[in-house]
């Protein structure tokens, strides 16, 4: 009987301190609720293309691909990056290190091209209107004599903000 | 169907299938959607918040891991774009990052799938007061195998705001500067405001005013608000253009800052001298042209003239003409630009009859010329072909102006050539003219491939190899 009632008495001690030792070692949580109606959706395609084949001298601008971005914040931008950091940024390259001479360039319309060694700040960009929104982009790269024979690549990311 | 047939046509029919996915892998799309695309929350200490967030790709789309970084929040300079700063580099104070996580760093999503998944914000009793920030990256290590890889990613950003502590909304122009003043080109006036208070603000204008020595006011402008928040202790350059005639003179350009409220941040000025009277660019100005009647399209400033005969075109369609106020393509060697470019929109393709361009050139394009006028021409940039044309000009000096025909436009410029007037530079026979009615009109036709779809590979393939067999046989 008395070990029934010392498990008893122990039982309620833990049940009475083990709760404030909870709330004390946690704040309050609080679930945002309703429905996550903010949405953005930024799509590429097709999603890699191919130059034609490069020689010293010349510049490729033969292709181009077609960026979407569908969503519902009246306020976004999408920008375009290469997501390297330091002397490779924005260059063609190979591996291991080799960089083409001239950096990689991306166009809106064709005719004005941005090289890619500094993010393209705002390719697409609205400041009042929700909905679906294309924008077509151009490439070039230009060859040095000096660059070497090889396959070279790059990766652009469009990223997508609801800002 | 008897065994060997099988077995003999096992190989072709393989690499057929092979080719096949071949050919259809090499064109994929690449999509990335995020909801719950942006954390805007007022916050209490010592509390936590679960926010749903949920990330999709389409059904045509590959499997992929997605990663879901946590990062600071940073500023680019110019424009404001949000920029993701590593834990390194994030050393503002008014930092969110280390508070706010997810509940899992990497996110596998199939083909049409939809994830569900919570950001955890988890707000310290001493956060203090104003606002907190952080960005949360979602991206995918898969891309595209060509030589020019696509990838989509989204950035989240995290805006806290402390609730019940006090607000500063302040800001400091930090720099202010003129643009160069050229005939023909709007006069850019560059303010960087730097963040000084405790809490982003969003909607922030930069009015412009100039005025002369008398005090008087000879033009404004204002900007549209950007449409990035400023976040506290990042800077953000904004960009007004001016485009209001003026004399000569020393003129005082004075930049002010200003909330959405109306209140003003700051304001700061500077003085610029116009050495030569400022000519602004023309108006955007528009005609419509049809195929029964000539028309004329003319700037109000009689900058540019183009006149379409009857005929010129086989649809109705509406032509347009703007400055061109961007950098211009490489120029052929041997020559260069004067000031004057402005670019004509909503014809693709050819006209059926020659349009007559006249271009009355401004000072600065003669001086460009050592104000020899014989050297001005008319330089047109075919986009298709990627390269200029210098068309036959005509040049009168008394009007000061060039005049060239053109079956199409496109961007155009007045351009210096070292030599005598270029020869003529013609397409062979004109195809039917093609006309659209907006822009995006004549993107798509850009964008139109003439390389061979996937489709059409798999059949040209299924032919010869029905054709070999029918052969054998």
């Amino acid at each position: 009987m008395k070990t029934f009632l010392l498990a008893g008495l122990v039982a309620m001690l833990v049940l009475l301190v083990l709760p404030m030792g909870v709330s004390a070692g946690n704040n309050t949580a609080v679930t945002v609720s309703g429905t996550i109606n903010l949405y953005i959706e930024v799509g590429v395609s097709p999603n890699s293309t191919q130059f034609f084949t490069m020689s010293a001298f010349n510049t490729s601008t033969n292709n181009t691909a077609v960026v979407t971005t569908n969503t519902s914040s009246t306020s976004w931008n999408v920008r375009a990056s290469d997501a390297r950091t330091g002397v490779s940024k924005g260059f063609m390259n190979k591996t291991p290190f080799w960089n083409l001479t001239n950096p990689f360039q991306l166009s809106k319309d064709g005719v004005g091209y941005s090289p890619l060694t500094a993010d393209y700040s705002n390719f697409m960009v609205n400041a009042t209107t929700a909905g679906s929104f294309t924008q077509t982009v151009y490439q070039k790269q230009a060859i040095g004599v000096a660059d070497r024979q090889g396959i070279y690549n790059i990766i652009v990311t469009f990223i997508g903000i609801a800002t | 169907m008897s065994l060997g047939y099988q077995k003999k046509f096992r190989f072709p029919v393989l690499a057929l299938v092979l080719l096949c996915i071949a050919a259809c892998a090499t064109q994929p799309a690449a999509a990335l959607k995020v909801e719950g695309a942006k954390i805007m929350l007022d916050v209490v200490p010592d509390t936590t918040y679960l926010f749903p967030m949920a990330v999709s790709i389409n059904p045509t789309d590959s499997a992929s891991d997605y990663a879901v970084d946590v990062l600071g929040f940073g500023q680019s300079v110019e424009g404001g774009s949000y920029t993701p700063l590593t834990a390194a580099d994030d050393t503002s104070a008014y930092s969110a990052r280390p508070f706010v996580s997810v509940e899992s760093p990497v996110i596998h999503i199939d083909p049409g799938q939809r994830k569900e998944f919570n950001a955890i914000i988890r707000v310290p009793q001493n956060v203090g007061d104003g606002g907190r920030y952080a960005l949360i990256h979602i991206h995918s290590a898969a891309t595209g195998g060509g030589q020019t890889a696509f990838a989509t990613a989204i950035i989240v950003p995290v805006l806290l705001t402390v609730e019940n502590t006090k607000l500063i909304e302040t800001g400091t122009i930090t720099e202010m500067g003129v643009g160069d003043i050229v005939a023909g080109k709007p006069i850019t006036v560059s303010s960087t405001l730097k963040n000084t208070g405790n809490h982003h603000y969003y909607g922030v204008v930069n009015q412009i005013t100039v005025t002369d020595p008398a005090g008087k006011t000879v033009a404004t402008a204002k900007a549209d608000p950007v449409s990035n928040a400023v976040i506290p202790g990042q800077s953000v350059r904004f960009t007004t253009l001016v485009s209001t005639p003026l004399a000569v003179g020393t003129y005082t350009v004075k930049s002010d800052m200003l909330l959405g409220s109306g209140a003003v941040l700051d304001s700061r000025t500077t003085s610029v001298t116009v050495k030569e009277a400022y000519i602004p660019p023309f108006q955007e100005s528009g005609v419509k042209v049809t195929p029964d009647s000539p028309a004329t399209l003319e700037v109000p400033e009689g900058t540019v003239r183009i006149s379409f005969p009857q005929g010129a075109v086989i649809a109705e369609t509406t032509v347009t003409v703007k400055p061109y106020t961007g950098t211009l393509p490489d120029l052929p060697a041997g020559v260069n630009a004067g000031t004057t470019a402005f670019s004509v929109d909503g014809l693709s393709g050819l006209l059926a009859k020659d349009a007559t361009v006249t271009v009355r050139y401004n000072k600065p394009d003669l001086d460009a010329a050592n104000s020899d006028a014989s050297k001005l021409v008319l330089g047109r940039y075919d986009r298709g072909e990627g390269h200029w044309t210098l068309l036959p000009t005509t040049v009168d000096n008394n009007a000061m102006t060039l005049t060239a025909s053109t079956n199409r436009f496109s961007i155009w410029a007045v351009i210096v050539a070292q030599g005598s007037t270029p020869a003529p530079v013609r397409t062979s026979t004109p195809a039917p003219v093609q006309t659209s009615t907006s822009e995006a009109g004549q993107k798509a036709a850009a964008t139109q491939s003439p390389a061979p779809g996937p489709l059409f590979i798999c059949g040209l393939i299924s032919l010869i190899l029905l054709a070999r067999s029918a052969r054998k046989k």
